[in-house]
Formats: structure tokens, sequence, C-alpha cells
């Protein structure tokens, strides 16, 4: 009986095996390597790192989903981008849009992008990565005084304002310090 | 003795854990482009609707500058749990298997370490498990499979020396590797 239900439980185990990864989209053999996926895949592009981190931190693809990318960097939205110029030369503005939807979240194996991705209604394309549900669960028990009342972070978009390792795609609550606070977790 | 040595090897392997945790450096070096922090923060006007200048690039290096992520953390402590119950079992997996001898004693490490890994995790991180999140969750399958993992440990171990005891070692080990696997 009790050898029974241990080989039960290894069939169960071995079934579930295709779907402890991003079953369907991102890479598997990826997903195999000893690559790091707990986190946000860090930017690797050169171009899309020198352009956007030119005005602001260079928020990585895997923060928001693919339909939100496209809408985001579509070119006429570029023209008022949150109420700034960001226009591009198409080449490169193509070179940019090609990488963010390649390696968005629903694209992504990275474990916080794929909870972005799992948090964003399949019909929705939000352009702001703090609209999203995750990402707002995970800043809820951080008392407003340390984020928009903190004159060195001033907004929960100011990613690098506290997430000291935000450039490599790391976020964990262990790398956090809130500038006139100090470390943070919940 | 037995234990003393047994505890011992437990604290150097979990003080390997460490240099897992160490994540390899893909990024594009940012600080080879413009500072951004200087110009015009996009952030600010997200949420504020108005535009403001962001703090020198130097005030906001020094302050970061006196960080150093900190070794010891419930969130590390959960990781080096993990990592150590996987190691021991890696260990009891490639020892000979005697009754009592070091396939034992790895077992039994195991079995507890990845015990106390799943507790540290229902503590540390409860707040990210839970049905609503769905099957597909990262987080879910990852507590979902570590615990698997434990309990074949500590079946595996309750039934040592019976025939069958592999199945559940074998069983909790790949469970227990997938789960750490996602999310790392």
């Amino acid at each position: 009986m009790i050898h029974s239900l241990g080989r039960c439980l290894l069939l169960g185990m071995l079934l579930a095996l295709p779907f402890s990864s991003n079953a369907g989209s991102g890479d598997l053999t990826e997903w195999l390597s000893l690559k790091r996926l707990g986190e946000v895949e860090p930017v690797a592009n050169a171009r899309y790192a020198q352009e956007c981190s030119a005005c602001h931190f260079a928020y990585q693809p895997g923060l928001l989903t693919a339909r939100s990318w496209r809408k985001l960097l579509d070119a006429k939205a570029l023209a008022d981008h949150f109420g700034d110029n960001a226009e591009l030369d198409e080449a490169v503005r193509q070179e940019i849009e090609t990488y963010a939807l390649a390696h968005a979240a629903d694209h992504s194996n990275y474990k916080r992008s794929r909870k972005i991705a799992a948090a964003t209604p399949a019909d929705a394309a939000p352009l702001r990565i703090t609209e999203n549900s995750y990402i707002k669960r995970k800043h809820a028990a951080i008392p407003a005084e340390l984020v928009t009342g903190n004159p060195q972070v001033k907004s929960l978009s100011n990613c690098s304002a506290c997430h000291t390792r935000a450039a490599e795609g790391v976020y964990d609550d262990d790398t956090v310090f809130i500038k006139g606070h100090g470390r943070w977790h919940d | 003795m037995k234990r003393l040595r047994d505890c011992l090897l437990l604290i150097l392997l979990c003080g390997t854990a460490p240099a897992f945790a160490e994540q390899p450096s893909q990024a594009v070096e940012l600080s080879l482009f413009p500072d951004y922090r200087a110009q015009v923060q996009l952030a600010d006007a997200t949420e504020s609707g108005s535009l403001t200048q962001a703090p020198p690039q130097s005030t906001i290096d020094a302050e970061v500058g006196e960080f150093r992520e900190p070794l010891f953390t419930p969130n590390k402590m959960h990781q080096y749990l993990g990592f150590g119950s996987i190691a021991l079992a890696t260990l009891a997996l490639l020892s000979p298997k005697e009754e009592e001898g070091p396939h034992s004693a790895f077992a039994t490490g195991a079995a507890v370490l990845g015990g106390a890994a799943v507790a540290s995790g229902l503590i540390v991180h409860g707040e990210d498990v839970g049905p609503s999140y769905g099957v597909w969750d990262p987080d879910n399958q990852h507590a979902v499979l570590a615990t698997l993992g434990a309990l074949g440990f500590i079946a595996a171990v309750a039934q040592g020396g019976e025939e069958n005891h592999a199945v559940y070692g074998v069983a909790g080990y790949v469970a227990m590797a997938i789960g750490i696997r996602l999310n790392w």
C-alpha cells in the first residue's frame, strides 16, 4: 500500500514536470540551464539601455507584458511619453521594440516576470509598472512617507532609488535600502 | 560525537549557500550611459503629473554605497535551508547505501533541513502563495514541489532499511530540485 503510494507520488511529480516551467512561453533550454531565473531578466541590449537610460531608469522588458510594450513603444505614443517627447529614429525604435517584445514579462521564464504576467489581465495593456496588481501588493506595506513623501525616492516608479540591484534585475527584499530610512523587510 | 560531526557538516554546507545566491551579472553596464538621474525623471511624472529634478548622482551613490546586502536574513536562511537540504540529499544519493553510515546521516539531515525550509518558507513568503494565484503561479509551484520534496525525504528516512524506501527519496529529490529551480 505504502509503496504504491510512493510510486503514485513519483508518477505525479514526473507528470508535473512540464507544467513547472513557463509552459508555452519562454525557452525550456533556458529553464534547464544553470542561469538564475528567480528575478527579472537584466537588460542585455546596449541600444535599449542607452536610449531608455538617457532619461530614466532602463526598466527591464520583463516588468511589462508585450501588449503594454507594443502600446508604449508605438511611434505616436513615444511623441507623448508620459508628457515628454521621447521620439526615436525609426530604426532605433524598431530595434528597441523588438527587444522589449521578445523579453516581455509574458515571454519570460524569470519568476518575477511570470508573476507580473499572471497579474496582468489578458485584455489589459497597462503602461505603468506601478499599476500591476503584483507590484502593488509587493509594495502595499510600505508607508507613503517612505516613498512619495520621501524626497530621495518620490515615486514607486523610481525603482533604483531603493532596489540597490535594480539594474541587474534583482528586486528581492534583501537588496532594498530606502534612503532616509534604511533596510526594509515585509 | 556522530551528531556533532553531522551538525558541523550541515553548518559547512549551509555556509556554501551564499556562493549559490550570487547572481552572475548579465546586465549591460548602465554607468556607461548618460546620468539619467541628473536629468528629468520621467518616473516622477507618472504619478505626480509634474516633472522634478532628481538628487545629484554623487549624493545617491554615497548613500547606496553604504548599503551591503546582508548574508543572514529570514529570506536568506530559507534559501540556505533549501540548498542545504538538496546538497545533503545529493550526498545521500551518492554515498554507500549502508543502514548505519553516512547515507543515513545525510538522508536524515536532508529531511530535517527540507522540513525547516518548508516551515521557514511559509513564515517568510506565506503571502506569496495561495489558491487565488492559481496553479501556474511560480511561488505556488515552488511551495507545492518543495513540500512534496521534504515529505519524500521524511518518508524515505521513516522507511529506511526497507527495500523500496529509495522511491520516496528519489521522488522527493526530483520534486525538491524542481521546486528550488523554479525560484532560483
